[in-house]
Order: C-alpha cells, then sequence, then structure tokens
C-alpha cells in the first residue's frame, strides 16, 4: 500500500492553479542572487544605490511615530496621498483630477499593472507589448488569461545607434497588431531598458488606433521625471480621447528613489478605475499607511518647488545626466557601442564589437544571458541580458545588448570604469 | 466604450462591507467600535524598530528579497518552528505578503481554479467568498451554530456539526478555509474539532486554508492551537499570519503565509507576477520585535502576552455594558470582537435609504447616524443564502482605549465621548 506522506506528493488535488502555469520563471531571481556578492559592481537591477532625499526618509519616520497612522487606512488611497497626487497630477495633466475617484493607490507600479490587467483583462483577450518591455507584463496578461502579441521597436539599419530615439515603431507593423479581440495596448514611456522617450507624433499613432480600434491604453511612466535635455515627457492620456479609455501608472520609487517602499498608482477616468479599485478591496484591501503618508509628504514639498531646480522631480534627471553621459563615455572607449537613452535610467549597450567567444559555454542560451553571465564571473561586473525584455521571435535582434543601470553612486561608476578600463588587458 | 469593460471576475464584488461602512463612519462623528484595528498605537519598541530601520542605510529604502526580507523570513521561521516543534526552512517555507489579506489572495489564485469547491465556515471574514470565487472556485458553506438555541453566551457554544462537515467534502473540494481565532464570533477551535477537520482533509486529500491572524489573542486559558501541527497537516496547510494584528501595527500590512515547500512554491509564483516585492523597511522592523519576542516569550515581558492580558478586561467591561442595557453578547473566547444579538431591541428604523436591506445593517447605519457609535452587522459575514436567517447579530471591537475611559479623567481629545455604559443607555432611551 502506498503512504499517506507519498500520495499526497503526487496527489492531483495539490496541483497549482493553471494561471500561473509556466509562470515560475523570473529574470531577477536569478539575476540578483548573482550579484548579491558584494565583489561584484552591480550596475544589473534597477535600484539607486544613492540615498534618497532626507525629507522623504523623514516623513516615514515622522509618521511612524503617530499612533493613528500605524492603524489601516482608507483602501483606495490615504487620503492624504491622494490629495497630493492629485494636485500635482492636476498640475502636470492640466485638469482637475477627482483623489477619490480617479485616483488608485497600489503596491508599487507592479500592483498598478497588476489590478489593470486583473480588473480589465481577460479570457479572450489580446493585449499589444511592445519589445523590448519590462518583463513582468507578459506573465501579468497570461495570468489574466489573455495572450499578448509583441511587437518590437526597431533601428533604422543605416544609423549607428546611438539614442534610443533611433528605436522606433513600424507603423504598419503596429496597425496589422490590432483586431477586433485587442482589449489593451502597454506602453511605457521612458522606456525600460532602452529609455526611450515617445514623442507626441509616436504617441499619436497610437491613440489612433486606440480610438479607431476601441482599445484600452495601460501607460507605464514610472520613470515620467528622468528626463534629460532636450526631450519631453508626453502623457498619452492627454491627448484628444485619451483620457476616457487610458490608465496611467506611476511609482513612489521611482519617483523618489525607494523602491523599497513599493507604493504606485494608478491614475485615469472613474468608469475604469472604479474596477480597479474593486480588484483591490478583494486582493490587499489597502497600502501601509505610514508609507503613504510619507510620500504624501514628499509629493507636497516637492509640488512647491515645481518647475525650480531645486525640485526633485527635475534635479534627480539633472544629476543622473551627468552619470548617464560619463557611462555613455566609458563604455564607448572600451569597445561597445551604447544606445544613449533620452529618459529613465538604463542604457543598453550593443557588446557586437568586443567578439566576446562564449562558444565554451554550452548552455542554450542567447548570446546576452552567457555574456552577462561570463562577465559577472571574468570581469565583476553585473548587468541585465536585454533578451530578457522580449518574446522568442525577437531574439536576434537583441541578443547582443545588455542593460546597464546607471542610478549609481559615483563610487560605484568609478568601479564600473576601472573594470571597463581594464577590459582588453588579459 | 461599446464592448464590456471591466474583465468578468470583478463582476459582482464591487461592494464591500468596509468600503462601505468606514465610508458612512468618516462622514459621522462616532465613536468607532467597527472596523477591526486598535485605537492606540503599537508598542513603542515596534515604532523604535521602524525608525531604526528607517536610518539604517539606504538599502533600507531599496527592493529586497522578493519572497521576504531574509532577515523577517529566518526569524519567523525560528519562531513558529519552536512552537510547532519542526524545522522550518525560512526561505522554502515562509513567505511575506502585503498583510494577511494578500497571503489569503495569493493563497486562493496559486491553487484553486475553474471547477474548483471551497469549504468556508461561516461566519466568515468577508472577503472568503469574493477571493475564491475571483479564483473561479465555488464556496460551499458550513455553519457554526449555537448548541442551545436563543442563550449561547459563548463563543465556545458554536459548534460545527461533523456530520454536516463530512457532507460538504467530495471529490472536487480542493481546500477548507478555517479562521481561529474566528473573526466575528471570537471561537477559538479546541483540538477535537480541529482533528474532525483534519481527519477529513487527509481523507478527502483537501488542502486546509488556517487563518491565524489572531493568534495570540486568548482569553480564559484558551490556547491556540496550529491546525498545520496536527499530523498529515503540515503538508496540506497554508497557515496564516500577520504582524499588523499581532503587533497592533494594521497599518503596516505585514503578513506571511507558512506551508511545505511543494505547496508553497506556487504562492511564490503567483507573488512573484503580482506584488513582487514587499516593502524592506517595515520588515525589518517587524523582524526585530519577532526577535525580541522569541528571546522573552512565555515570559511577562513578552507582548504577545501583554496584549491579551490588556484586552481582557477591555471584553468583560464590553460585556457587561451590552448586558446592562438588555443586549445578549456572545463572550468570545479569542480574538478583537464580540458579536452581540439586537433581537431583544426593538427599534424603529424609519431609515427609507435602507429599507431594503438586512435588519442589522439598517440597526448598524441607524446606530452610526443616529447614537454616534459605529458597529458592524454580522449578516455580511455569511453567505447569501444564510444570511437572512443571521440578522439580528452585530459586531463590536473592543481592542479600543475608549472603552476604559470615564469622562472624568480623559485628555481634551476624548472629552466629547461618552463611556461604554452611557452609549449604551442612549440606545434604549
Amino acid at each position: 500500500t502506498v503512504s499517506v506522506s507519498m500520495t499526497f506528493m503526487t496527489s492531483v488535488k495539490q496541483k497549482n492553479a493553471k494561471r500561473i502555469e509556466g509562470l515560475e520563471k523570473n529574470v531577477w531571481v536569478a539575476f540578483t542572487s548573482v550579484a548579491s556578492d558584494s565583489s561584484i559592481v552591480n550596475l544589473g537591477q534597477g535600484y539607486p544605490d544613492i540615498p534618497p532625499p532626507s525629507y522623504v526618509t523623514e516623513g516615514l519616520a515622522q509618521a511612524v511615530m503617530v499612533d493613528r497612522l500605524n492603524q489601516y487606512t482608507r483602501g483606495f488611497g490615504h487620503p492624504s496621498l491622494v490629495k497630493a497626487l492629485s494636485k500635482v497630477y492636476g498640475k502636470v495633466y492640466g485638469r482637475l483630477i477627482d483623489p477619490f475617484k480617479e485616483i488608485l493607490v497600489t503596491v508599487g507600479a507592479y500592483g498598478s499593472l497588476m489590478s489593470s490587467m486583473q480588473a480589465l483583462v481577460e479570457e479572450g483577450d489580446e493585449v499589444v507589448i511592445i519589445e523590448p518591455f519590462y518583463d513582468c507584463y507578459v506573465p501579468m496578461v497570461r495570468m489574466a488569461g489573455a495572450k499578448p502579441v509583441l511587437i518590437p521597436l526597431r533601428t533604422s539599419s543605416k544609423k549607428t545607434n546611438f539614442s534610443s530615439a533611433d528605436w522606433v515603431l513600424d507603423q504598419d507593423e503596429l496597425a496589422s497588431k490590432f483586431n477586433s479581440k485587442t482589449k489593451a495596448i502597454i506602453i511605457n514611456t521612458p522606456n525600460n531598458p532602452i529609455g526611450k522617450v515617445f514623442t507626441r507624433s509616436e504617441l499619436q499613432v497610437i491613440a489612433d488606433l486606440c480610438i479607431k480600434h476601441d482599445v484600452l491604453c495601460f501607460s507605464d511612466e514610472v520613470y515620467e521625471w528622468l528626463i534629460y535635455r532636450g526631450h519631453e515627457h508626453v502623457k498619452i492620456a492627454t491627448l484628444p480621447g485619451m483620457w476616457d479609455r487610458t490608465i496611467t501608472i506611476g511609482s513612489a520609487g521611482k519617483t523618489f528613489s525607494v523602491t523599497g517602499w513599493k507604493l504606485g498608482w494608478s491614475i485615469g477616468p472613474e468608469h475604469l478605475v472604479k474596477h480597479l479599485q474593486t480588484v483591490m478591496q478583494n486582493t490587499l484591501y489597502a497600502c501601509a499607511t505610514p508609507l503613504q503618508e510619507a510620500v504624501a509628504r514628499g509629493l507636497l514639498h516637492d509640488f512647491e518647488l515645481m518647475e525650480q531646480p531645486d525640485c526633485y522631480f527635475s534635479s534627480l534627471a539633472v544629476e543622473l545626466q551627468g552619470k548617464r553621459d560619463r557611462l555613455a563615455c566609458i563604455l564607448q572607449q572600451a569597445g561597445m557601442s551604447p544606445v544613449v537613452p533620452e529618459g529613465g535610467y538604463f542604457m543598453i549597450v550593443d557588446v557586437t564589437a568586443l567578439n566576446q567567444d562564449l562558444s565554451h559555454m554550452e548552455e542554450d542560451k542567447p548570446y546576452d544571458y552567457k555574456f552577462v553571465e561570463w562577465m559577472i564571473k571574468e570581469k565583476k561586473l553585473a548587468a541585465i541580458p536585454v533578451t530578457a525584455f522580449c518574446g522568442d521571435e525577437s531574439r536576434k535582434q537583441f541578443e547582443k545588448y545588455i542593460r546597464l543601470c546607471f542610478i549609481k553612486q559615483d563610487s560605484t561608476l568609478d568601479a564600473a570604469a576601472t573594470i571597463l578600463k581594464n577590459w582588453s588587458k588579459a | 466604450m461599446s464592448r464590456q469593460l471591466h474583465a468578468r471576475r470583478v463582476e459582482g464584488f464591487d461592494k464591500n462591507i468596509w468600503v462601505e461602512f468606514t465610508q458612512l463612519i468618516s462622514d459621522y462623528k462616532v465613536v468607532n467600535l467597527g472596523q477591526g484595528f486598535p485605537d492606540f498605537g503599537p508598542p513603542s519598541f515596534m515604532q523604535e524598530a521602524y525608525c531604526n530601520a528607517i536610518c539604517g542605510g539606504a538599502s533600507m529604502h531599496q527592493y529586497t528579497r522578493a519572497f521576504g526580507y531574509p532577515r523577517l523570513v529566518k526569524i519567523i521561521a525560528k519562531f513558529f518552528g519552536r512552537i510547532m516543534g519542526r524545522e522550518i526552512d525560512p526561505m522554502e517555507e515562509v513567505l511575506i505578503t502585503v498583510g494577511a489579506y494578500h497571503a489569503l489572495f495569493c493563497t486562493f489564485q496559486a491553487l484553486v481554479d475553474e471547477g474548483d469547491e471551497v469549504i468556508i465556515v461561516e461566519p466568515f471574514f468577508d472577503c472568503y467568498e469574493p477571493m475564491v470565487m475571483m479564483a473561479g472556485g465555488t464556496p460551499v458553506y458550513i455553519p457554526l451554530k449555537p448548541v442551545i438555541t436563543g442563550s449561547a453566551l459563548s463563543s465556545a457554544d458554536w459548534l460545527l456539526c461533523p456530520e454536516e462537515v463530512a457532507s460538504k467534502f467530495n471529490p472536487r473540494t480542493k481546500a477548507i478555509v478555517i479562521n481561529t481565532p474566528n473573526n466575528p464570533l471570537g471561537k477559538v477551535f479546541q483540538r477535537d474539532e480541529l482533528q474532525m477537520i483534519a481527519d477529513l482533509c487527509i481523507k478527502h486529500d483537501v488542502l486546509c486554508i488556517s487563518d491565524e491572524v489572531y493568534e495570540w489573542l486568548t482569553y480564559d486559558g484558551e490556547h491556540h492551537i496550529k491546525i498545520a501541527s496536527l499530523p498529515g497537516m503540515w503538508e496540506r496547510t497554508v497557515t496564516i499570519g500577520s504582524a499588523g494584528k499581532s503587533f497592533c501595527a494594521t497599518g503596516w500590512k505585514v503578513g506571511w503565509a507558512m506551508c511545505s515547500g511543494h505547496i508553497l512554491k506556487h504562492l511564490k509564483t503567483f507573488h512573484q507576477n503580482s506584488v513582487y516585492h514587499c516593502p524592506t523597511a517595515p520588515q525589518e522592523a517587524v523582524a526585530v520585535g519577532f526577535q525580541r519576542e522569541y528571546d522573552v516569550f512565555g515570559t511577562e515581558e513578552s507582548y504577545f502576552r501583554q496584549l491579551p492580558a490588556q484586552l481582557h478586561a477591555k471584553r468583560l467591561k464590553l460585556a457587561k455594558s451590552l448586558r446592562s442595557v438588555g443586549l445578549q453578547p456572545i463572550l468570545p473566547q479569542g480574538g478583537y470582537f464580540m458579536t452581540t444579538d439586537i433581537s431583544s431591541l426593538k427599534v424603529e428604523l424609519n431609515d427609507p435609504d435602507t429599507k431594503d436591506e438586512p435588519y442589522d445593517y439598517r440597526f448598524v447605519k441607524w446606530l452610526i447616524k443616529e447614537k454616534g457609535l459605529a458597529a458592524i452587522p454580522v449578516s455580511g459575514f455569511y453567505s447569501p443564502e444564510h444570511r437572512a436567517d443571521f440578522q439580528n447579530y452585530i459586531r463590536f471591537c473592543f481592542v479600543k482605549v475608549i472603552l476604559l475611559m470615564d469622562i472624568q479623567n480623559e485628555s481634551e481629545q476624548y472629552r466629547e465621548n461618552y463611556t461604554c455604559k452611557t452609549f449604551f443607555k442612549q440606545i434604549i432611551s
């Protein structure tokens, strides 16, 4: 006879739900463990090693000392936070945003993506995703039972790929991805990993298709404040006809360099946001109170300074521009071809010219995965392979690129510079 | 838009008792014995721990390990491992979530599919039902019933009928959800009751989801028993806990799911595709709290011992006040809440806005608007099929300092509030 313990291990009933089938792998889990070695210079995972503004962390300490702020707050968002968001974004959008009906606070922008998907996407739907894409979009679409439809950004063959602006969508190709099953398109501007900042006319092309096919737009704008000189962040929700069909997602973590706070928000019309709120009340109920209070205070602090150089929303971008330019320079000197981003804090770099022979690495993985593994081991420098951000069909297009994060202290960039300077030495 | 916007999975879930009542409560000036959170703060050692975490360097404000901050999962594994007498693997058998609410959600989404049945013991914390349904499952209800009809004086008098429980299990049954101590009744399940459930789980190869957020709050010498510690149950139980309830910091939203690795891996898959990480600094603070409690466990200094002792008196005081105005409270063996039978009070509820709602909803809304006192209607904790039979109960939360205030010696903040007795006197007049 089979013992009870054997029975349960092979039991059919203890199998996982179908919705998570095939979604166990995650590039971050694999690479963060590799890079947690402190002898490795980590330009991989996207988080700052520079401290957040002191008034932001002080705000959290103050909030924790108030008894009442340690208990549950309003489920859809702490009142002082949604009001602060309404104020800041009301100014940015140039419209009155109802803090209670048109805003939802979530566990990071990740939570907003999840809530949008669960609220508005289901089996039978298709969702258009632009490659390279932040890797969670595809599993989230699949978990909602829908089909991801991918379209890559492409470079024109003539240019030498110096800027993220050189990567564009083919308009006819894009139009071909829309059909009667298309429920939504996800856009990310500034884009992770390339750093592309979609122009108004590019967004208009997308908007026209959304309106023509009656499709929703989920606009991931977590890097909205990190725009470099000469470029402008445009919110697709401000284009005619788009407010009513767009959920715009933002992040406290990226805004204030506090990725470990995990607070984000969805902004959109009541008739869409109410469904996200339904998801929220049945999944998490509420986000943490002290963190929300602290973000509210931070937002109000910077609201007063908006358009001034002191405002963190712009001062961080100025600081990062210097780091961006420095990293691009040292990568070029090492013989690589960086794609200089118009926004965000990542840079992708083409490693083809290095001609690094990785044939000794047997595994059936794309070149960039092998390159990164080799680089971590041999050069003690960590990055993320760009094919982690695209589907199988686009692998060939992206497998010579790796992604580097430059929201790092000067000492970290100095260490990277040393490694890159000595690259060609044995 | 011309087509249906929302996904079918959110259909019918737009109403929510907390959203409804917290809105109402905030609109009126009330003494809030409704939603379950303390009106006092966490112990100072917790606030200090959080502040120390905030000043603890840049890494405290950046992403941590997705499945749980290492120091926290390690101390939780150690703490509960000692209680359960087993080695718990912190990396494989503990998952940190955004409150116990989120742990429940991850569990249902990871393990429940269309066609699965999930048994829910009534009265139940209201979120179990929508969560099961959002996962495509079918809830099957089994009610706790007062053994002595009409005069169930204690939550211990509310029992499951073993034959009735057994009849709910069939080949489609995926899981059973239990909550001990129970919200709203306060029932603390006894060993033989848990064994009865365990036997059925083993016999029918069913999972057990055990919501134990109030595990430290037991009174009158009652002991909390973890069903996962019964033979054959660790392998099939997801045990859910809450830092918010353990440390009176409900706004921190730190919870956990603890179970065998072969089940937890599925919760992890869902978690990494839904929120991915939980905030770092509060996890460090909770780790510090658990380390302290580990060191002083069982002694006078233990917060997990002091808190129930503190609430013991409030619980008795509330029961006494309720009886003094002719109500029948059910004295809870555990938890934050006291459920009270209101059938002896005949009140004219002339509010046309609520006329189609259950009696307890109407009564509570009247109590909020006319008497400045908030409670929660208990029929919201019952299935649609049984709701009508339980319209005469309302739930009070007694984790409130206000219950021990006397009008003479409180601060200005509370000056306009009344003692317990005064409120209830107002009700009958």
